[in-house]
């Protein structure tokens, strides 16, 4: 059975400024091709694990945090579907817990998709900023293409024409 | 590194009081006042007071990372003090703690509040590390050996 490329698209959304970008991008490809649209948040907890087992938080620490990282994913995805509703496009919205780049990857398969979009990746400082880099991990583990958004303005001009 | 971001030799304070926790903690929080850092010296103090006091930020190996999120500062901001002969922070191992990170993010903030907090514990993972930041004899060194800690090279 032939798999259309364009044909189911995954959005991957974190806090930053270049996942909006690339959610713009996103919506204009799903509207033009009319893409099956979906977006993920993942609440990032391996680094929440580690500073548990470090016995830095107390555990109504813990529960601040996590409810800060559910809560900032879920007004990510929400900005998200207004500007996909503003263009007629269609998104299934997910907010995820877990290992970032696992759970992109997992959810891409698990619904198909033919490609991952994400936003521009951050210029790594420092080793250890590879650590944190779960952007760059999707790309790396990624069982689809992947596309990584990049141009503000130009993307800003597509996502008001289409 | 988010650490090595935003500490500098200004927010790097040797010798500090080894009196109590207490007071190594306000003088860190008066580091913060004379580098610009705070809005609210008391919210912000207030807040690590009552944080320490739900339990000890007294980690491993000679670190503590007295640490609270509060609306007394705009960003995520941080202070090293160090003290050669250590200051008892009724850490978890029950020993001295030498390096006192003092990191103070706004309500908003978690995800660098995060990285900040892991590069901490990053750096009191190697006893190496935290001999060499004890025995550093300037906040310059200091910043030098993070740097390397950053790139991997120390």
């Amino acid at each position: 059975m032939a798999v259309a490329p364009l044909g189911k698209i995954l959005l991957y959304v974190d806090a930053t400024v270049a996942a909006l970008v690339a959610a713009r991008y996103a919506i204009a490809l799903a509207k033009t091709y009319g893409s099956e649209l979906h977006a993920v948040y993942v609440a990032n907890e391996k680094l929440l694990e580690q500073l548990l087992r470090a016995k830095v938080f107390v555990e109504e620490e813990e529960f601040d945090i996590r409810r800060d990282l559910e809560e900032n994913g879920t007004r990510y995805l929400s900005f998200v579907e207004k500007l996909a509703s503003a263009k007629g496009v269609r998104i299934t919205a997910e907010l995820l817990k877990g290992v970032v780049h696992r759970e992109v990857v997992e959810k891409a398969a698990q619904v198909g998709a033919g490609l991952i979009i994400i936003g521009e990746i951050e210029e790594p400082l420092s080793r250890r900023d590879f650590f944190y880099n779960e952007a760059e991990m999707i790309l790396r583990r990624a069982r689809c293409p992947v596309l990584i958004v990049k141009g503000e303005t130009l993307i800003d001009t597509l996502y008001d024409s289409v | 590194m988010v650490l090595a971001r935003i500490l500098s030799r200004e927010t790097v304070k040797l010798g500090i009081s080894n009196v109590d926790k207490w007071t190594a903690i306000e003088e860190l929080v008066d580091l913060m006042v004379e580098r610009g850092l705070l809005d609210d010296r008391n919210a912000v103090l207030s807040a690590i007071v009552d944080r320490e006091k739900r339990g000890s930020t007294g980690l491993e190996n000679g670190i503590a990372v007295p640490h609270a999120r509060s609306n007394g500062v705009g960003e995520l901001v941080g202070v090293l003090g160090i003290s050669k002969d250590g200051i008892d922070f009724e850490s978890a191992d029950g020993k001295p703690c030498y390096l006192i990170f003092l990191i103070v993010a706004p309500p908003q903030e978690s995800t660098t509040y995060l990285k900040a907090l892991a590069d901490v514990t990053f750096i009191g993972s190697d006893e190496g590390r935290v001999s060499k930041l004890r025995y550093a004899s300037s906040p310059d060194e200091v910043i030098s050996i993070l740097e390397q800690i950053r790139d991997g090279t120390s």
